[in-house]
């Protein structure tokens, strides 16, 4: 099936909750193996494959998600990861713009957009 | 704390970075640089995650079981780049190179024949040089220790200049005095560039374009002749000035140079020149625009030579007594009060004409009808029957230019009863 334009895909979905919980847990910005490990941990316990997710798959969805504005990235502090003797990290965080994105794919799908069926409201008539 | 990898995760870590280095081939080096990196960071954190849980068999298997299953996801990704971004990226100049280097650009120039694995360029249609942007950036990355970063030009406080502008200054003010004018206008700067003494390599590029101390000499003179009577010697920068040199600087920065040199100062008088309608036109005769004087600069600073100059001034020779014709068919201008041809003066300013109520007497274009040409002591410039002169103007409000590139002169037909007052500002 053909996906709409803009829609997001589960595996998005999954990064975007994956991203809110772990700055909610004191974590404001993530890298492409801590949020692998963070989806891994999140399948096993609603009973899921227990496997990390797959490099193209992972990166191309951090990809798109960052071209879309709801993820920002940066890369960190060349220092900071030159003292810890390892590469420099590609690090995400979640914008609001993807938390708005997160809370519409979650909602149910009949539950109707707020503002859309609105009452005619009463104001000036013309004369 | 880093653990050393099994010789099993070595060679599917191995696998990986191959896969990725064939999945990111020719795409935009940033693209690419940028994916290899997060892979090499991932691969990093995965066997220090799963290192001291795991077998280290199983955790090279784990990641081998991430690169075969992202594959597909892998070259779609390629896709979408292959659509959305050029898959040759643009080519640098040696201005750009020497920006990603942090060398100034002749330091660049200097390590084509200095250093044998540095890249190959090939010559710029609009001057210099373009270089292959993946193998200059590969080549930066193999050669790390280049030294402390080149911080650009050395910026100076307002009205401060390098010790080249300096001299290019200098020359231009001994040519402002001789004249015994009191500004050192944009003409004097090129004075300046052309002197024998002037260093940098404006003067060799202004010469490939026939301009030469002799050339400006004899335009001088048409244009003057007889020099100002000798003032209080005080010499001053207008506005104009000022901001070529402030320019000049600008010149220097976008060409990655270390100093700000003659060549800048040119750089900014050419792009000055736009917008003065006279020097178009002198120049163009020439094929002298922005442009061409910008490939020649970076040409030359790049240790490619400019075309021999030519053999002949374009255009009709000057000739020493044509200032004393004609400058409009059937003009005959009175001589100064001291007795000088008023075509071989500077325009000193302009006059408007105003009605007996004060107000701003209009031509029909809408303009206010003056007389140009006043010499410093204010006396108006005359035909022989008595009547004022200005400048003609076309219709899109131009100055109608004569060969020479200088403005035509027509009378002025000035209604009963009007004065002349000196006008805030030219039309």
């Amino acid at each position: 099936m053909r996906r709409k334009p803009g829609a997001l895909r589960p595996i998005e979905v999954a990064i975007l909750a994956a991203g809110v919980e772990l700055q909610a847990s004191g974590t404001p910005e993530f890298h492409g193996f801590r949020i692998a490990k963070a989806l891994r941990e999140h399948a096993g316990v609603e009973g899921g494959a227990r496997q990390l997710t797959a490099h193209g798959t992972l990166y191309k969805a951090l990809d798109r998600l960052a071209q879309a504005g709801l993820l920002t990235s940066r890369w960190e502090d060349a220092l900071a990861a030159a003292e810890e003797g390892r590469p420099r990290r590609h690090l995400y965080a979640v914008t609001a713009l993807g938390e708005r994105a997160l809370a519409r794919a979650r909602a149910p799908a009949s539950a109707p957009e707020a503002g859309r069926a609105r009452a005619p409201q009463p104001g000036l008539r013309r004369s | 704390m880093t653990r050393p990898a099994s010789r099993s995760y070595a060679l599917a870590a191995r696998l990986t970075r191959w896969w990725v280095r064939r999945y990111t081939r020719r795409l935009p080096s940033l693209v690419q640089s940028a994916r290899r990196a997060e892979i090499d960071a991932d691969l990093w954190d995965h066997w220090h995650d799963r290192a001291a849980e795991r077998r280290p068999v199983a955790v090279a298997l784990e990641v081998v079981g991430r690169l075969v299953l992202g594959i597909p996801a892998d070259l779609a990704w390629r896709h979408a780049q292959h659509r959305g971004a050029p898959m040759e990226p643009e080519p640098l100049t040696t201005a750009d190179v020497a920006r990603v280097l942090g060398l100034p650009r002749r330091q660049v120039v200097e390590l084509t024949t200095a250093v044998p694995d540095f890249p190959a360029a090939t010559p710029a249609p609009d001057g210099g040089r373009l270089w292959p942007r993946a193998r200059v950036e590969a080549w930066a990355a193999a050669h790390p220790d280049r030294g402390p970063r080149h911080p650009g030009p050395q910026l100076f406080e307002v009205g401060g200049l390098s010790p080249q502008v300096g001299e290019v200054l200098d020359l231009a003010t001994a040519q402002a005095r001789a004249d015994h004018r009191p500004v050192v206008t944009p003409d004097d700067l090129l004075d300046g560039l052309v002197h024998p003494d002037c260093p940098g390599a404006a003067r060799t590029v202004l010469a490939s374009f026939g301009i030469t101390a002799e050339s400006r000499r004899r335009a001088r003179e048409r244009s003057i002749a007889d020099p100002y009577e000798p003032g209080p010697g005080l010499v001053s920068l207008p506005p104009a000035t000022q901001l070529v040199l402030e320019r000049a600087h600008l010149e220097a920065v976008l060409l990655a140079d270390a100093e700000v040199s003659s060549e800048h100062v040119l750089l900014a008088l050419a792009s000055h020149w736009a917008y003065d309608p006279v020097a178009v036109a002198s120049f163009r005769r020439r094929g002298m625009d922005l442009t061409e004087v910008r490939k020649r600069v970076v040409d030359l600073t790049e240790g490619i030579a400019p075309p021999p100059p030519p053999q002949e001034p374009p255009g009709p020779e000057p000739d020493p007594g044509a200032a004393e014709g004609q400058v409009a068919p059937g003009l005959d201008l009175a001589p100064t009060p001291d007795g000088k041809d008023p075509r071989r003066r500077m325009p000193w300013g302009s006059m408007v004409f105003t009605d007996a109520d004060g107000n701003w007497i209009k031509r029909p274009d809408g303009r206010a009808l003056r007389q140009y040409f006043v010499d410093r002591d204010g006396n108006p410039v005359l035909t022989t029957d008595g009547r004022p002169v200005h400048l003609v103007h076309d219709e899109a409000g131009q100055w109608v230019l004569d060969a020479d590139g200088r403005p035509t002169m027509a009378p002025v037909e000035v209604p009963e009863g009007s004065a002349v007052r000196p006008a805030p500002e030219r039309s």
